[in-house]
């Protein structure tokens, strides 16, 4: 059986993990050699600015990709679309999170406060709430299928107000005017010279580390679904809230009408 | 399906909602009886002092929500509760089962924010300075608060401790709507910025309209899982 592990890894597959260790590492570095924003109240700590602006993009676009995901599950009915969405949504929570993080970091440091009541802090936590609500709707079915179909239509429905959470109410005219958290900096040319360059740096490198975590996420969920289907796991009748429905079934040897009593159909076997 | 069938499907939908909701109120019961606890609650909290209209729209959207995620998700989860899902589904098309539950939530909704929106008013002695911005945000957050809500309870309603995960799944996205809704509703009271009241306005009426055109297709695919 294919495994995590079971194929060895070539030597250019090698080279790109150093190489990519290897940026990273001097990423970091060439972070602390830029200089120190004198407008900032801790100047020094302004760095976290490099590593903070990546995962709110990171995070968005992973969200995307996990409704476009769903709804691609939805019109096949094919798990292997559920397992990445579930992978893009995972992921995304995490770089949301650490946009999270490093945000209140950064509101201590420059703001003097962990929380500000910022509203764009706030909208950022309620669009985070959206993907809890994905986790905690897929906690709520045990059978794959309904867990895959019912999360998806929810990540369907909740694209809108996470855009509008994200994109929309931070821009507003009074919105914007009220926060402390700039909304273009990096269009109106804000971020300029050697800042921009590690900008660009950090931006690349964790999108990249994204897709690596992805793929191997992907991975993961797909030898998990067929260890599911191999060992017959996937039965689809391990819901304790799907109705119990006993029916008449008609026999073919009696010929006649009877009633199989005490059994419960298959789940999705009672729908017309 | 000719425009005719459609609609007598989905007002047979409605009539039957209806007809469940006066032998057995729970819903308007529900929503009534946390509304008015809610402005009990914040009667004592305010004692003696005078809100200000940001507070009030504030305080008077946190009871539409809350009260409209304890009330609305039981229409669909009744259905499974009592084993008449599958009736449904084996005589009406799923956009007309959503439509008639979603036109039922809403005027649901649109009773208990107006009844309960009179009260506030009154007890807190509030002084509505844009009628018209009150009436539109009341009747555009009542559409997009039932449209989620009533998405939110049918995707929730065949899943385990169903009451409790629709209301935690419908917070998140009925959030915007308590964003313009407390936007409109505090310039109704008199705070300035008409415009801005205005736009929140017509953003709940977008939203509202959006909600309810694609919150039938979603339950349409799902509602034969």
């Amino acid at each position: 059986m294919e495994t995590l592990n079971s194929s060895k890894l070539t030597p250019g597959a090698i080279g790109l993990r150093v190489g990519f260790g290897l940026a990273m590492g001097f990423t970091i570095l060439w972070s602390y050699g830029v200089p120190e924003l004198p407008t900032f109240q801790q100047p020094e700590l302004a760095r976290i600015f490099f590593w903070h602006l990546p995962c709110p993009i990171i995070s968005s676009v992973l969200q995307g990709f996990g409704a476009y995901f769903s709804l691609r599950f939805l019109l096949s009915n094919d798990l292997k679309w559920d397992v990445k969405a579930a992978a893009a949504l995972e992921l995304g929570m995490i770089f949301g999170l650490l946009a999270m993080a490093t945000g209140i970091l950064f509101s201590r440091v420059q703001w003097g406060a962990w929380w500000q009541n910022d509203p764009r802090q706030t909208s950022y936590l309620l669009a985070l709430m959206l993907y809890l609500a994905y986790f905690v709707l897929r906690g709520a079915f045990t059978d794959r299928m309904r867990k895959a179909a019912f999360a998806g239509g929810y990540m369907l429905a909740a694209t809108l107000p996470a855009m509008f959470l994200t994109f929309v109410y931070p821009r507003l005219s009074q919105i914007a005017a009220a926060s402390f958290h700039p909304s273009n900096s990096i269009w109106s040319g804000q971020i300029r010279g050697s800042y921009a360059q590690v900008v660009i740096a950090t931006v690349t490198l964790t999108s990249l580390l994204s897709i690596w975590l992805y793929q191997i996420r992907v991975r993961a969920g797909e030898l998990e679904l067929k260890t599911y289907e191999s060992i017959g796991l996937e039965t689809g009748g391990g819901d304790p809230a799907a109705p119990r429905v006993v029916r008449p079934v008609r026999l073919p040897a009696a010929g006649g009408i009877q009633t199989s009593e005490g059994a419960s159909a298959p789940d999705g076997a009672g729908q017309p | 399906m000719t425009p005719g069938q459609w609609r007598r499907q989905i007002f047979a939908v409605l009539r039957k909602e209806f007809l469940s909701e006066i032998r057995s109120p729970h819903g308007l019961l529900t929503g009534g009886l946390f509304s008015l606890l809610a402005v009990i609650a914040i009667m004592f909290a305010a004692f003696n002092m005078r809100l200000t209209p940001t507070l009030a729209a504030g305080l008077l959207w946190v009871i539409f929500l809350f009260s409209g995620v304890a009330s609305l998700p039981r229409s669909f989860i009744a259905e499974e509760e009592n084993g008449t899902g599958d009736l449904l589904r084996l005589t009406a098309q799923p956009h007309a089962v959503f439509w008639g539950k979603a036109l039922f939530n809403a005027s649901l909704t649109l009773i208990t924010a107006c009844l309960l929106t009179f009260l506030f008013v009154v007890v807190m002695n509030l002084s509505v300075v844009h009628l018209d911005l009150m009436v539109a945000g009341l009747i555009g957050g009542g559409l997009a608060l039932s449209g989620a809500v009533t998405l939110c309870g049918a995707i929730a309603a065949r899943a385990a401790s169903r009451q409790a995960l629709a209301g935690a799944i419908a917070l998140p996205l009925v959030i915007p709507v308590a964003v313009w809704g407390v936007t409109s509703l505090r310039v109704a009271f008199g705070e300035p910025g008409y415009d801005a009241g205005r736009s929140a306005a017509i953003g709940l009426v977008a939203y509202g309209i959006v909600n309810n055109a694609i919150g039938p297709f979603i339950y349409a695919v799902l509602w034969k899982r």
